[in-house]
């Protein structure tokens, strides 16, 4: 298990170089002039061509690459073109509220979603059932961002209930992340759903859970301990990548929320060709990404002896 | 059974259908505020909470170039004048008088002496002149030193080659003197820009690369002006105070805090639940249901601005055809693009400068929309009904509206027989294509840095612009003249028909149609009394006042 865990590690350093060469290959070359946007109209052009020459931009790609590569090495992700703070401080203040919004969208999600998903199961073909299924397909069709603004005006206009907007400061205040975190974990909710109710349904069917009923146990203690337990098993693995993806998917709904987390700060760097922050962020999602899928799998070789650790 | 699933999605899709209804038409909560006579006795004390779309870039002074910075670091510190927030004359700020030399070369500024910076200790002249320093230091990179640059010395701090301005000089702990190379009658109007303005250099230079960042504190962050800097949320909230011991009028309320929203819908929503006092920007396409809403809370402001489809006089087909160009000119009908897809939200422009600045030119004849002539241009430009032009291309920076105007102007010079081509660009490339000559025909959108005819006419169509503002590269021997005179001469009425008779020889050339003067709406609540929106888009948070 050990070497299993070991190796996959190491799996990871080319993966990761791979993720930072393309996510600088494409800054690189995607149309845009950083210099022009931190120096506007005023500068001529031979301060302008300075200026790209102290950044280092006129070098070949490569000897950029590398010296980026070097830099983050040693923890320095460099500094905003335009805000002029430290992409690792900037980092620093985000993740928090990121990795907040990306828990309670999946605490959402998996309560949410694992409760419809067992009464569905459990009153297969009821109205239950089929408005689960209705709602799964909802869920899964229905844009973010109409979604966000939607939850907005009905909880935070009409009812004023919740906030609309902002992380509420320092500190973590679950109430600024209710919205958001529906909104965002809308999605995975139904998916949820639609998996538990499928896993669940072919678990209730297994013959020790007809002996259980034949024990006289009553239907709570069978679908909740016996049942459940069993189903959760294909769900449990499914969580881990799917809050990597919570994570990554945060631009649109930070963005309509305000939430100063990652994707907010990704989506304004990218509008503003802040190439560093790009640069940063979208590493560390991408990194986030890798790590869960390790762990994913690590559980998965735990939780499952079948498979292979070497 | 499916028949009964049936009604229940059916009822489902009803409840649905409510919601979105119900979400379309949120109650005009702001509505509920109370409302105050007009002429009320301003009120002290209270938060104005100002809904800004887009975080600052950053507050220091030498970084002050975009809108939602200069708004805030307009309040944070002061400069040597200011601005009338009504009128936009210069007034006295912390310089109370400033006296010209025989050959106005030379200003001798006067200091108050009851200045203070936010820590409590004294503005002295030589604070004055060592951030002026800093700002045109060539480490600094600033993108907006451009108000020193006329200044004795100014080229050598800012090329790297001296530490101070040869052109500044301390008198006495309270003056200062400046040195300018040339006449420049503009120069004390450009000291107006928050660039210039004065904060205390000591913590700044301990702060370091931070200074005016998020993680800016009241220690590093030591202004003069008004209010006082509190706190920086990166990409939530600056919240700014009162300075008690302000020289000037104090402020009304307590403390202002700017929310940071990127999406104009959210910030609109946070005012209908009551949560914001002002909304600086509104969601495209909504101008006339937003005035419906919100009788009376809305303000329309025309800004110091124009907008332009510029004409490249240094690329074939308009290099030496003025009447191709005008052939455009004529074709080009932008009031029914106000009118429709601009939602009222600017007026025709006539001429090189906006309707709100001085100098600007009512009786100036630029072509008016006129098929019948613009088909008589393009005859005696060599392309008879468009015959024999091959396809122009039109660059414009990407956004909807840009790419809606686009549109509608291809449109209409087609029906002259003119084909364009669209191209769509990111704004750094599109800068960069603009001020190299790429471009044959492009949207110019220029607001001003100052309120002053120069910052307009200097600019744009000076020959020692090209390659950076004066992007189409035009040059007259004549207008190059009178911008010199224009910006050297000190007698207000001369100098305003100096301006008027380069408009009138700009417009003869036509290097431009000038086609839009912008006006923004904003929305502010029941409760907000004498918001001040200059026509530099300043929101005077100094005179604000909240009721009750």
């Amino acid at each position: 298990m050990i070497r299993f865990v070991i190796r996959r590690i190491f799996q990871l350093i080319p993966v990761i170089l791979g993720i930072s060469m393309l996510t600088f290959g494409m800054m690189s070359f995607v149309p845009g002039d950083p210099v022009a946007l931190m120096l506007g109209q005023h500068i001529s052009p031979q301060t302008m061509e300075s200026v790209r020459m102290e950044l280092g931009l006129d070098l070949p790609f490569l000897t950029r690459y590398l010296n980026y590569l070097w830099n983050v090495l040693h923890g320095n992700f460099g500094r905003s073109y335009i805000q002029h703070q430290e992409v690792s401080q900037m980092l620093l203040d985000k993740i928090p509220v990121t990795f907040c919004l990306a828990l309670v969208s999946s605490a959402i999600a998996i309560i949410f979603g694992v409760l419809i998903g067992v009464l569905s199961a459990v009153r297969q073909y009821s109205f239950w059932d089929n408005f689960t299924t209705f709602f799964t397909l909802i869920g899964l069709s229905l844009p973010t961002f109409w979604l966000g603004m939607v939850l907005q005006l009905v909880f935070g206009v009409i009812f004023r209930v919740l906030p609309i907007s902002g992380s509420g400061g320092e500190g973590f205040h679950l109430q600024y992340y209710i919205l958001p975190g529906f909104a965002l974990g809308f999605a995975s909710m139904a998916m949820y759903a639609g998996l538990t109710r499928s896993s669940m349904l072919e678990v209730l069917g297994e013959d020790y859970i007809r002996t259980a009923r034949a024990k006289g146990l009553s239907k709570r203690a069978v679908v909740f301990k016996h049942g459940m337990k069993n189903a959760l098993i294909p769900v449990s693995t499914h969580a881990g990548m799917d809050f990597a993806s919570l994570m990554g998917g945060t631009i649109l709904i930070e963005t309509i929320f305000s939430l100063p987390g990652i994707g907010y700060m990704l989506f304004n760097a990218i509008s503003r060709r802040d190439y560093p922050v790009v640069q940063g962020a979208t590493l560390f999602l991408a990194l986030v990404f890798v790590v869960m899928n390790l762990l994913v799998d690590i559980s998965y070789a735990f939780l499952n002896p079948r498979i292979r650790y070497d | 059974m499916l028949k009964g699933t049936g009604r229940w999605y059916l009822v489902i899709a009803v409840l649905l259908s409510i919601t979105l209804i119900l979400s379309g038409c949120g109650p005009n909560t702001a509505l509920t505020n109370g409302d105050k006579p007009s002429g009320a006795t301003p009120v002290d004390g209270g938060t104005f909470r100002f809904g800004m779309i887009s975080s600052p870039s950053a507050l220091e002074p030498a970084f002050l170039e975009e809108i939602n910075g200069i708004q805030i670091g307009k309040e944070l510190y002061d400069g040597l004048v200011k601005y009338d927030p009504s009128s936009l004359e210069v007034m006295p700020a912390i310089a109370e008088k400033w006296d010209y030399s025989a050959d106005k070369k030379v200003i001798k500024f006067h200091i108050r002496d009851d200045v203070k910076f936010h820590d409590g200790t004294a503005v002295k002249a030589q604070d004055v002149l060592d951030v002026w320093n800093r700002l045109a230091a060539k480490d600094t990179l600033s993108p907006v030193a451009f108000p020193l640059e006329p200044i004795v010395g100014f080229a050598d701090v800012n090329s790297g080659e001296a530490k101070t301005i040869s052109g500044l000089k301390k008198i006495d702990d309270y003056t200062i003197e400046v040195t300018l190379r040339e006449k420049n009658a503009a120069f004390l109007t450009s000291l107006g820009h928050p660039a210039v303005s004065i904060y205390k250099i000591e913590s700044a230079l301990k702060a370091g690369k931070d200074f005016g960042t998020p993680v800016a504190t009241p220690e590093t962050l030591i202004g003069t002006g008004a209010f006082k800097f509190v706190k920086w949320n990166s990409d939530q909230d600056v919240t700014i105070e009162k300075f008690d011991d302000y020289y000037g009028t104090k402020a009304h309320v307590d403390r202002v805090v700017y929310k940071i929203f990127n999406n104009e819908s959210t910030a609109l929503n946070e005012f209908r639940a009551g949560n914001l006092d002002y909304v600086d920007m509104l969601p495209p396409g909504q101008r006339k249901s937003i005035n419906m809403e919100f009788p009376d809370q809305t303000i329309n402001q025309t800004t110091l601005t124009t907008q332009f489809i510029g004409f490249n006089l240094t690329k074939v087909p308009f290099k030496d055809n003025v009447n191709l160009r005008k052939a455009i000119a004529y074709a080009l009908d932008p009031q029914s693009i106000i009118d429709t897809v601009l939602e009222g939200n600017s007026t025709l422009s006539n001429g090189p400068l906006p309707s709100t600045m001085l100098s600007y030119d009512i009786d100036l004849k630029a072509p008016k929309f006129d098929p019948a002539k613009a088909k008589e241009y393009l005859a005696l430009a060599g392309y008879p009904d468009g015959k024999g032009l091959a396809p122009i291309q039109y660059a414009y920076n990407f956004n909807q509206e840009n790419q809606k105007v686009a549109e509608a102007f291809q449109g209409q010079l087609k029906e002259i027989g003119i084909q364009i081509e669209l191209r769509n660009m990111e704004w750094g490339s599109y800068v960069k294509a603009m001020q190299s000559g790429e471009n044959q025909m492009f949207r110019v959108n220029w607001v001003a840095d100052y309120p002053d005819p120069a910052n307009f006419l200097n600019i744009l169509y000076s020959k020692s612009q090209w390659g950076m503002n004066n992007v189409v590269f035009y040059s007259n021997p004549v207008v190059e003249s009178l911008l010199t005179q224009g910006l050297e001469e000190t007698d207000t009425t001369k100098r305003m028909d100096i301006y008027k008779k380069i408009q009138e020889l700009v417009v003869e050339d036509q290097p431009a149609v000038w086609t839009f003067n912008p006006n923004y709406l904003r929305l502010l609540g029941k409760k907000v009394h004498d918001l001040t929106i200059s026509a530099l888009d300043h929101k005077d948070m100094r005179i604000v006042w909240l009721s009750k």
